[in-house]
């Protein structure tokens, strides 16, 4: 594709589209095209890795939102049910597991059983813990990959390799690859959003959503449900409607200027849209998190007319109304600041953190089925790591990267089946073993880009998100 | 993180965000994509391992050589090797299945390696374009290779005779002959030469990092001699905010920041030292060679002085993880940075894609990789020196001695009593580290190896924390714990004799004087210790490393410093001119600043390139006489727009010949601190602990914390000080609108600004016109007047009626009547311009 772009030459004009063509930059492309030329030709949304608009491969899924369990659930706690490990509790590790490294050192603590009920649902019978009887309930819709496995011993390496490939810091999240990869629906929105359920807590901060060597355009937006959803999206309340309109009126007339007399510069024509979109953006995005049009029901399928889920449920009902309006990327924190992280208590950590998290997510999964955008949404859920079956302190669990459960949802994925296993005790992952790489892969794959196409030239080296690893698992898809 | 990234040559995507556009390379097919990597990964180890020993460049046993496609297609004493596609038909297969022939004869390939053959051949036998034979260990380079462009010694060029050309007049140094000998040859021309207002703003942007005042502004107009603008050349050059500039170049290369960069993210708060160094050589115009010296081992410098221990910070700006149970690849991730970073920064090389493999286009053997390693094997953090002025470290000392006299029974009877719950953590902090490094922490210091005391080393950093987050007053009990109570109290009294502690420097220093043993990970059979040598194709020699008479260092990284300095290095000399370059110019000579390899870019102008590295050999490897002569010249003092840019775009579409100057956005922190200067609030203080963003020091010396950036400045493409960064990206985004226009930073300096206005000039004209000169350092014209005229009433009616404003505009509405909150406006909306943030 990148020598379609360099063979064809593109000129000051469309040249110009093409350099506000990606991520935010994306936004301009509505702007100028529909100015620029009669409705029937408006360009497309496009983004600079993807000038033609045209994915490598077939799309199963247009938008993601990943659910972002942070701090480590457990997943022999929730998915992956090892009668085995309540058997053996009390005993020490068998030495046939072989040597790991934990970050506690609890490789020599006692097995540690787990307390919870198991039962199947659904038509396809699926196994769930009693802390999620509400995700439970959309069995049929899952594919609960329950031998994943990622590098990350700690919280900062595991929620970096989950969100950008490398346990080191230095690497495009897969946020910013997917908006470079394939820009943006939405011209007045951010193709990638985070939202946290904890402002600034998020372990590694903004890192996490950061582009490292790719250009800053591609980088992920903390949007909130509040009044000001993105950072400085308001004019100051000191600063009357008149007042900022003649300031604008005035800046446009500036940089309009300067930018006739400079026609070889395009970059001066971006600067002038990014100021128009900022302000619709000032429109759009207080009206996607404004929930007065949502019926009650639907507040409480999401479980907002609960103290325990109200702020989780009206961030993921806020990702819903995003991916309505085009956002791509939806990067939604549950439990930032490792809160998930139960090295004691187990019982107490885990129960409280399900019941904040169960019944939004479950709500989200329903409400975007039967608004028809399940089919294109892929939802996914799931931690930086699972968490061992040896016991710390007693009472509760040590980091397991060797070894964790993900789940997925909606967009061309399969419903209703377990992809892979662990071994007897929940330690390493067995079966089609998934790499965070393969996870990336096959996360892309469905969004409709190859992750060996998908390269950005970094100072001439060629850089891909998946670092030349990872396999697309197809086991996942319907 | 880059050596995972090399796998193969393939389209390289155009990033059309960047305004100097580098045009891809040539395309392939993502089958073939992964096909390379399929024969990088498995295939070509495969044949290094178990077949070209009997069957290479050395031995060809059966007349069969596996070295090269063409010699398996042609095969040996039996027949072609392989028959691309057809795994039945190629004999390889059958002799690696024992069918037949017994290949290899000491043992069968494991079924993995068998089937990935069968693979290989099945799938087209992909082979690497730009390889002939592929290497043994010790095989030789190819032609191509050995005449690679970036590894020939510099070439003695003459400077090219112009004088038919049409703008030999124009000409001011040799550079502009060089440039516009090949200008001619595109039949392509220089821009007429730019406005003075233009082309003062440039230089001081470029020089300083900051806007001209408008009385330096004028001053400059107004002069209108002959040497005027040489004599601003001086005169900036001279300027200590030079250092301020040019510092943060350096500072994108070596992935400065102040923070941990991990979970935690702790703070270093005595990073800024490296800073202040770097800014200080750049003022002194520390030679280049130098400069170099004192990064890489300033430690093993006789009478290593403060700044030199300072210099090397280079090496102590890796990610770290307090925290990490797993030390070896920790202390490996170190090793690897400090490799890769240098690799990037001194030889323009990108040695990290030799890390796990060969070079799959450049001529880097993995042991290549591994030899400048070795240069750093023996490396040992050093936190332990005190930083301040001879006076302040006496003073210190005496100070201690006499508190530590004072109280010696009173901390040993406590230490006494501290002893068994500090043995009890550091029992229970070993055992949380893995079982093979548990052995090494119990042993004495002295029994453990040279790697064992590093990987010790790492390792009781945890330990000692935990040490420092113990509650004695909570672990003790009884009695013991009365008795520390009271010793505390005790020792308590005499704290007024007792100095605060002095900060101490991140610094670099050896494990001794025996390096560990250097080998390549993973590698099959063990061979002798890679030693410190000069990469292969440079000759692969021994770099002379003088062990230390103290004992404390193997002289190793001096001697990498002196092959790295050695003006018979090619690549050192083209790679730091060709940043300066630029650096001035906004692109190099070479495009790919940090890579000379053949995934980067051929110069343009490769005559130039090496004769500014001889120049700069010959001129003292003074930086600052560089950008001397490359600001002088007439490229550099062209207009950025030229008359006939539609016709010359079609031939040179990026203007990569310069026949304009290259027009571009500041920097971040250039924006920044044009809006401090031009608020006329800038905190001139020099150097220092880092300070919040909210501050008004200039940017440099506020704090670079890796997971939680000054948004302003990472919205604005600035780097995130965790890999070395040669060029950055410029975007442009709403949410850099909403920042500039909303956030209360810039509307606070704009109401600063206004004040300021307001005391020195009371016409409205004349406060617009100063606003313009602070702002684009020029006067509005009678147009930009009158509307910024129009502009102040408009504002005064819609503050008088809807505006509730804000503490500090009552302040200012109150104090200077109406009419100043309006000129708050006029100068934030100019702050949002792009005439601010660009330069001509």
């Amino acid at each position: 594709m990148a020598n379609r772009v360099r063979g064809t030459g593109y000129r000051s004009r469309r040249d110009m589209l093409l350099r506000a063509g990606a991520g935010f930059g994306a936004l301009a492309l509505h702007g100028l095209s529909s100015q620029s030329s009669s409705a029937s030709s408006v360009d497309g949304p496009r983004s600079a890795a993807n000038p033609t608009g045209a994915p490598h491969v077939t799309p199963l899924a247009k938008n993601i939102i990943f659910v972002f369990l942070e701090g480590g659930p457990s997943h022999i706690d929730l998915f992956d049910p090892k009668p085995q490990l309540n058997k053996l509790a009390g005993q020490p590790l068998p030495a046939s597991f072989g040597p790991i490294i934990t970050p506690m050192g609890e490789y020599d603590a006692p097995l540690m059983a787990s307390k919870r009920k198991w039962s199947r649902h659904g038509q396809s019978g699926l196994w769930f813990s009693d802390w999620i009887p509400h995700i439970a309930q959309c069995a049929d819709d899952l594919t609960v990959i329950r031998s994943c496995w990622g590098n990350g011993l700690n919280h900062s390496n595991g929620v970096c390799q989950m969100n950008t490939g490398s346990i080191l810091a230095g690497r495009p999240s897969l946020g910013a690859w997917v908006t470079y990869g394939l820009g943006t629906e939405n011209t007045n929105l951010p193709a990638f959003v985070v939202i946290e359920d904890e402002a600034g807590k998020v372990i590694n901060g903004p890192r996490n959503w950061s582009t490292a060597f790719m250009p800053a355009a591609y980088q992920g937006t903390p949007i909130g449900t509040g009044p000001e959803p993105i950072r400085y999206l308001k004019t100051p309340d000191s600063i009357g409607a008149s007042r900022q309109h003649a300031k604008i009126q005035l800046l446009d007339e500036i940089n309009r200027r300067y930018a006739e007399a400079r026609p070889e510069n395009s970059e001066l024509e971006a600067r002038i849209r990014s100021y128009e979109l900022a302000f619709k953006m000032q429109t759009e995005a207080p009206e996607a998190v404004n929930f007065a049009e949502e019926t009650q029901e639907t507040l409480d399928l999401y479980g907002i007319d609960k103290k325990e889920t109200e702020v989780f449920g009206r961030n993921c009902l806020l990702a819903r109304r995003l991916v309505e309006r085009g956002v791509r990327f939806v990067q939604l924190y549950h439990g930032a600041g490792s809160r998930w992280d139960a090295h004691t208590k187990i019982e107490s950590n885990h129960s409280g953190l399900c019941k904040g998290s169960d019944q939004p997510v479950a709500g989200l999964i329903r409400d975007l089925k039967q608004r028809g955008l399940l089919d294109s949404t892929l939802v996914i859920w799931g931690g930086e790591f699972g968490r061992t079956p040896m016991s710390e302190k007693g009472d509760g669990r040590d980091h397991n990267p060797y070894g964790f459960t993900m789940f997925m949802a909606g967009g061309g994925v399969k419903g209703g089946q377990v992809v892979g296993s662990t071994d007897e005790l929940g330690l390493h992952a067995v079966e089609d073993r998934l790499h965070v790489h393969d996870l990336h892969a096959s996360i892309l794959y469905l969004l409709g880009l190859d992750h060996w196409q998908l390269v950005y030239s970094n100072q001439g080296r060629p850089e891909r998100a998946t670092q030349n690893e990872g396999k697309v698992c197809r086991k996942l898809f319907a | 993180m880059s050596g995972s990234s090399c796998a193969s040559r393939t389209s390289l995507v155009a990033f059309l965000f960047i305004s100097s556009f580098v045009p891809a390379t040539e395309p392939v097919s993502k089958e073939s994509a992964q096909q390379a990597v399929i024969f990088e990964k498995t295939v070509r180890p495969l044949l290094v391992e178990h077949c070209l020993k009997c069957h290479g460049q050395e031995k060809q046993e059966g007349g069969l050589r596996l070295d090269s496609l063409n010699a398996m297609l042609r095969g040996g004493d039996s027949g072609p090797a392989i028959v691309v596609g057809d795994i039945e038909n190629s004999l390889l297969i059958a002799a690696i299945h024992h069918d037949g022939l017994e290949m290899p004869p000491s043992g069968k390939l494991s079924e993995d390696k068998i089937s990935a053959l069968a693979e290989w051949i099945s799938q087209g036998a992909h082979w690497p374009k730009v390889e002939g034979a592929i290497k043994n260990q010790s095989r030789g380079f190819s032609d191509a290779d050995r005449s690679y462009w970036a590894f020939q010694p510099l070439a003695k060029i003459q400077v090219p005779e112009v004088t038919a050309n049409p703008q030999a007049d124009r000409i001011r140094t040799d550079v502009d002959r060089f440039i516009l000998s090949k200008l001619a040859d595109r039949r392509l021309s220089l821009a007429p030469e730019a406005g003075r207002q233009a082309l003062a703003r440039r230089l001081y942007f470029d020089l300083l990092g900051l806007p001209p005042t408008p009385q330096e502004m004028r001053q400059f107009l107004d002069d209108r001699d002959e040497g005027a603008y040489q004599r601003l050349v001086d005169r900036l050059l001279d300027d200590r905010r030079y250092g301020e500039r040019w510092a943060r170049h350096w500072l994108d290369l070596v992935r400065y920041a102040e923070s941990d960069g991990f979970k935690q993210d702790a703070y270093r708060p005595t990073a800024y030292l490296y800073r202040d160094y770097v800014i200080q050589a750049f003022n002194d115009d520390k030679p280049y060679d130098m400069f170099v010296l004192e990064q890489l081992a300033g430690d093993e410098m006789p009478g290593a002085t403060l700044p030199r221990l300072a210099a090397t910070g280079f090496l102590r700006h890796w990610i770290y993880e307090y925290n990490q149970r797993d030390v070896r690849t920790q202390w490996s991730n170190i090793l690897n940075d400090l490799t890769d970073v240098t690799g990037d920064v001194f030889l323009g090389l990108s040695v990290g894609c030799a890390r796990c493999h060969d070079h799959k286009f450049d001529p880097l053997l993995q042991k290549d990789y591994y030899r400048l390693q070795a240069c750093f094997a023996p490396f040992l953090p050093n936190d332990s020196v005190p930083y301040g002025s001879e006076q302040q470290l006496a003073e210190y000392r005496e100070r201690l001695a006499h508190w530590e006299s004072a109280t010696s029974q009173i901390r040993n009877q406590l230490a006494e009593l501290e002893e068994p719950p500090r043995k009890k953590v550091a029992t229970t902090a070993i055992e949380k580290f893995p079982h093979d490094i548990r052995p090494l922490l119990r042993r004495m210091s002295d029994e453990r190896l040279p790697l064992e005391k590093q990987i010790a080393d790492l390792a009781f950093r945890q330990v000692t924390n935990e040490w420092n987050t113990l509650d004695f007053a909570k672990t003790l009990k009884g009695e013991d714990k009365q008795r520390w109570t009271t010793l505390r109290d005790e020792l308590k009294k005499f704290d007024h004799l007792k100095p605060a502690a002095m900060p101490t420097m991140l610094v670099a220093g050896d494990v001794g004087n025996v390096a560990p043993p250097v080998h390549i990970p993973q590698a099959k059979s063990v061979s002798e210790a890679i030693q410190p040598e000069s990469l292969e194709i440079l000759g692969g020699t021994e770099l002379m490393a003088v062990p230390s008479s103290d004992g404390k260092s193997t002289g190793r990284r001096t001697a990498l410093a002196n092959w790295i300095n050695s003006p018979d290095n090619p690549l050192t000399h083209r790679v730091i001119v060709n940043r300066v370059w630029q650096y001035h110019f906004g692109n190099g000579l070479v495009a790919n600043s940090s890579d000379f390899g053949r995934l980067g870019q051929p110069p343009t102008h490769p005559e130039l390139l090496d004769w500014l590295a001889q120049w700069f050999l010959e001129n003292g490897r003074s930086v600052k006489q560089l950008s001397r002569l490359l600001v002088t010249s007439a490229v550099y003092r062209q207009a950025s727009h030229h008359p006939a840019a539609t016709t010359y775009a079609r031939s040179d579409e990026h203007n990569r010949m310069l026949w304009r100057f290259p027009a571009r956005r500041l920097d971040a922190e250039q924006i920044r601190d044009a809006m401090l200067a031009a608020a006329g609030q800038m905190d001139e203080q020099v150097g220092g602990p880092a300070e919040a963003h909210t501050s008004y020091r200039r940017t440099i010396y506020t704090k670079v914390m890796r997971n939680t950036p000054n948004p302003l400045l990472s919205t604005l493409d600035a780097p995130d000080g965790t890999s070395s960064v040669a060029k950055r990206s410029t975007t442009t985004t709403a949410v850099q609108a909403l920042l500039l226009a909303n956030s209360p930073w810039p509307i606070e300096l704009a109401v600063k600004m206004a004040e300021s206005i307001i005391v020195s000039a009371s016409l409205l004209e004349q406060q617009i016109e100063v606003v313009y000169w602070r702002c684009f350092q020029r006067a509005p014209t009678d147009e930009e007047l009158a509307r910024a005229m129009n502009f102040l009433q408009l504002q005064a009616a819609a503050v008088a009626s809807e505006s509730q404003p804000s503490p500090a505009e009552k302040n200012l509405d109150e104090k200077y009547s109406l009419g100043s909150v309006p000129l708050a406006d006029l100068c934030h909306v100019l702050m949002n311009s792009s005439e601010f943030i660009y330069i001509d």
